[in-house]
């Protein structure tokens, strides 16, 4: 086992009843990498992270944080993290200050520290403001930074974010993700999951696929990408998408990715030859071609490249 | 305990016009009945009387309300933390799950500790006034104290089992209902252990006038109480914390002791309360047989509680896993293997205790005839409770969720010892039989009742069918074999589920 991995993750699976939520899971994220857990709701994400966060424990396989064996030793795992759940809630009848004040106190933070500590955290998240606010007056976004501000004060060297922008609004996103560029050049190892792809772009070094519980594609985003440049992905919009499939299925270079109402995705060779082929071959046909663009090579299109997009 | 979340716990229930209006008309509603009794009272050379009266009173009626508020507030003391979506968090910090669970339920009894202290200035009138002591006033506030922790454990507990506080906390309300008011009237008749269990008893003997002679010695009934009380609260607070655990991270060791220790404490109270006195006067004739009742009807009621996963429970799914692969597993149940050594070490324990006790006690042996046929009633009721357990492994929807399990071992318990007690409730004549009833026949279907019948004859039975087992022996055996025969019976259903339930 590689021993500087901070998340080492081996042949995890989880189960809940029959169903099988994370099937035979490997996971590696190293030190001050900020790696997206990506995949379509139900792909076995939340379990993942759950289980990092010594809140589940899989039927089968290996965890650990910084060496550190997060099965056998839950509670020597728990300071190493900093946790932000997908859904939670706040004390509401508790003031900001005493919100992060109270979860300090259960990491045995030293009285002074803490309170220099909450400070630079409030500062941090931009909350200075509502230090003595009550949580309950708290805008969705504000909630979410006081979560992420919590999930810092001791100081973990690993963060466990599951969907940090769920439910914000554009700007409170873009906030959020400011935050966690942040954090990274703090030299945090932070583990974020999202199914919007967009979200996690501009700050993953590395990013990991699942789909059905399982890993489909693990790697740094530059090295990913760079091999998705040996294909391109076409975006089809058609009048019959059931002719479409079968004309891109006809050729040799070129496979159908996922399909809508009428919207065909199709991966094929870089080459404008193939391209130009494959578009001549779907007019011939009588697919009724309406427009035809090249989706940009980003975590999206290699996401749709890659997986099939379906869920447990 | 984390002083952190007993901060903040406290902060926030203490927090709020709510709590400081309720605290107040507590004191409203206490301090007017007291002056109330003052001004109609004849103060002077009967204060005594007045101050005795008061005392009681005031004492009394807190005792009641506090215990009947205790379990609805501790009955939020997990669940709210699983509404507000903040258990998460809280058990992803590095807090122990024992300083969690403590934590809270210390903080959710803070807040009736304060009312208990708030009325003290008003009971210590009774102290001007005589008939109290100062010494019986602590008791009874000490009384109190341990009444409202065994309460408030009972609603940790309910609290631990359930996921939303609109649930948990009706049904912590309708429990500590049953256990200390409707559990003392039903069972209280025919066991003075659960009457120790009961703090309003406990307080009614607090002056010692009635004491409990427990081998010859006679010990104020508030001992058994506190020891009882003590105990329960105790495995009802580990209990729920390994329930707030994740399951496979549950460690249900302390529990078990605890529970064993606490039924092991009741037995004993039980039968030295009984024995000596009824020894004395000579009217007793096999307390062996009568032991053996008693250790069986708390076996069945185990039996029964196995099943609904208090206090140690059962995995199902290994119960289930195993039962397709062991024939063992599957005739004998799953339920009774997994329950059986803990009620056998039990037994064992007691017996041992009476057998030594015996030393000093004339204890009439009866005949080893009548030893085997109870033997022989006591396996047949154990397979049919084991049986029952394993088939309901089969069933996810009531072995994998409390509340039909806790319904269902209500049912079991309530089709098992109640029948007899109504039909002699309704049928009995004036001379002391019991007429012909259809009911009748449930008779039969009561395990301890027939095993009292093999030392008691029942020449008040006319049944025609009945009347030809007027060999008291022969009820007896009726019962083992309609066991017997609802065992085999649960057996092909249970034959029948494996078939169907096979991948």
């Amino acid at each position: 086992m590689n021993k500087d991995a901070v998340i080492d993750i081996r042949g995890m699976t989880v189960q809940y009843g029959d169903l099988t939520a994370v099937k035979d899971l490997d996971m590696q994220v190293f030190s001050g990498q900020v790696y997206g857990l990506i995949g379509p709701n139900g792909a076995g994400k939340t379990t993942t992270i759950r289980v990092l966060a010594t809140l589940q424990v899989p039927q089968r396989g290996s965890v650990k944080i910084s060496g550190v064996d997060a099965l056998q030793s839950p509670a020597a795992v728990r300071p190493l993290i900093g946790y932000m759940p997908d859904f939670f809630g706040v004390y509401d009848s508790l003031k900001v200050s005493e919100y992060l004040d109270f979860f300090g106190r259960t990491y045995a933070i030293d009285e002074v520290e803490l309170k220099d500590r909450i400070g630079d955290l409030l500062s941090l998240t931009n909350l200075e403001a509502k230090r003595d606010s009550y949580v309950e007056g708290l805008s969705r976004g504000m909630k979410q930074r006081l979560c992420l501000a919590r999930a810092l004060l001791h100081d973990p060297p690993v963060l466990l974010l599951d969907e940090p922008a769920s439910g914000l609004d554009p700007k409170a996103r873009i906030e959020m993700r400011e935050l966690i560029k942040q954090l990274r050049q703090k030299g945090k190892t932070i583990l974020v999951s999202s199914h919007i792809l967009t979200e996690l772009a501009d700050i993953c070094t590395h990013v990991g696929m699942i789909e059905l519980g399982q890993m489909v594609v693990s790697g740094a985003v530059e090295a990913l990408l760079a091999e998705q440049h040996r294909r391109r992905v076409l975006s089809l919009r058609v009048r019959n998408v059931g002719l479409a499939i079968q004309s891109i299925e006809s050729m040799q270079d070129a496979q159908v990715l996922s399909s809508s109402e009428d919207v065909v995705r199709a991966s094929i060779e870089d080459d404008d030859a193939v391209a130009e082929a494959l578009i001549t071959t779907m007019v011939q046909a009588g697919v009724g071609l309406l427009s035809a663009s090249e989706v940009k090579d980003t975590l999206e299109s290699l996401f749709l490249a890659r997986t099939k997009g379906q869920v447990c | 305990m984390s002083t952190a979340l007993l901060t903040k716990e406290i902060r926030t229930r203490m927090r709020g016009k709510t709590v400081f209006i309720l605290q107040n008309l507590y004191l409203l509603l206490l301090f007017g009945i007291l002056l109330l009794m003052l001004q109609d009272a004849a103060v002077g050379e009967y204060g005594w009387i007045v101050g005795r009266s008061l005392f009681e009173f005031i004492l009394g009626f807190q005792l009641v309300v506090l215990i009947l508020i205790g379990p609805s507030i501790t009955a939020s003391a997990i669940t709210m933390e699983r509404d507000q979506r903040t258990w998460d968090l809280l058990t992803s910090t590095p807090l122990t799950m024992k300083r969690i669970v403590w934590s809270k339920f210390v903080a959710s009894l803070s807040y009736l500790l304060v009312l208990l202290c708030v009325s003290l200035p008003g009971s210590s009138i009774c102290l001007i006034l005589g008939g109290t002591s100062p010494t019986e006033l602590l008791f009874a506030y000490l009384l109190s104290a341990l009444a409202v922790f065994a309460a408030g454990a009972v609603g940790l507990y309910v609290s631990s089992c359930f996921h939303r506080t609109i649930a948990s906390v009706p049904v912590a309300g309708a429990s500590i209902l049953f256990l200390f008011a409707i559990s003392s009237i039903l069972v209280g008749q025919l066991s003075d252990a659960v009457k120790m269990w009961n703090p309003l008893y406990a307080f009614g003997h607090l002056t010692g006038s009635w004491g409990v002679s427990w081998y010859r010695s006679e010990i104020p009934f508030w001992v058994p109480s506190f020891v009882l009380l003590t105990l329960s609260a105790f495995a009802l607070i580990e209990t729920a914390e390994q329930h707030a655990k994740l399951p496979e991270r549950a460690d249900h060791r302390l529990g078990k002791l605890l529970t064993f220790l606490l039924i092991a404490s009741a037995f004993l109270f039980q039968i030295g309360g009984t024995y000596p006195d009824r020894l004395d006067a000579g009217v007793v004739s096999g307390w062996q047989l009568d032991t053996l009742a008693y250790v069986m009807r708390v076996g069945l009621l185990l039996m029964l509680v196995f099943p609904v996963g208090i206090p140690t429970p059962i995995d199902h799914d290994q119960l289930r896993r195993r039962a397709r692969r062991s024939l063992l597993w599957r005739f004998f149940g799953g339920n009774l293997l997994a329950g059986g050594p803990f009620i056998l070490l039990l037994s064992a324990t007691v017996l041992a205790v009476l057998w030594v006790s015996s030393l000093w006690l004339p204890a009439v042996p009866e005949g080893a005839s009548q030893m085997a046929r109870a033997a022989a009633l006591i396996c047949a009721v154990l397979a049919f409770f084991g049986s029952a357990g394993l088939l309901l492994s089969f069933t996810p929807r009531l072995s994998g969720r409390f509340v039909p399990r806790l319904i269902l071992g209500v049912l079991l318990a309530a089709v098992l010892f109640l029948p007899p007690y109504c039909v002699q409730l309704i049928h009995r004549d004036d001379e002391g039989g019991l007429s012909y009833s259809r009911v009748d026949a449930l008779y039969l279907m009561s395990p301890t009742d027939a095993l009292w019948y093999l030392r008691n004859p029942t020449p008040y039975l006319k049944h025609p069918f009945v009347k030809t087992l007027s060999n008291t022996a022969s009820i007896t055996t009726c019962t083992t074999v309609l066991y017997f025969g609802l065992s085999a019976l649960l057996l092909i259903l249970l034959r029948y589920r494996l078939r169907s339930s096979r991948p």
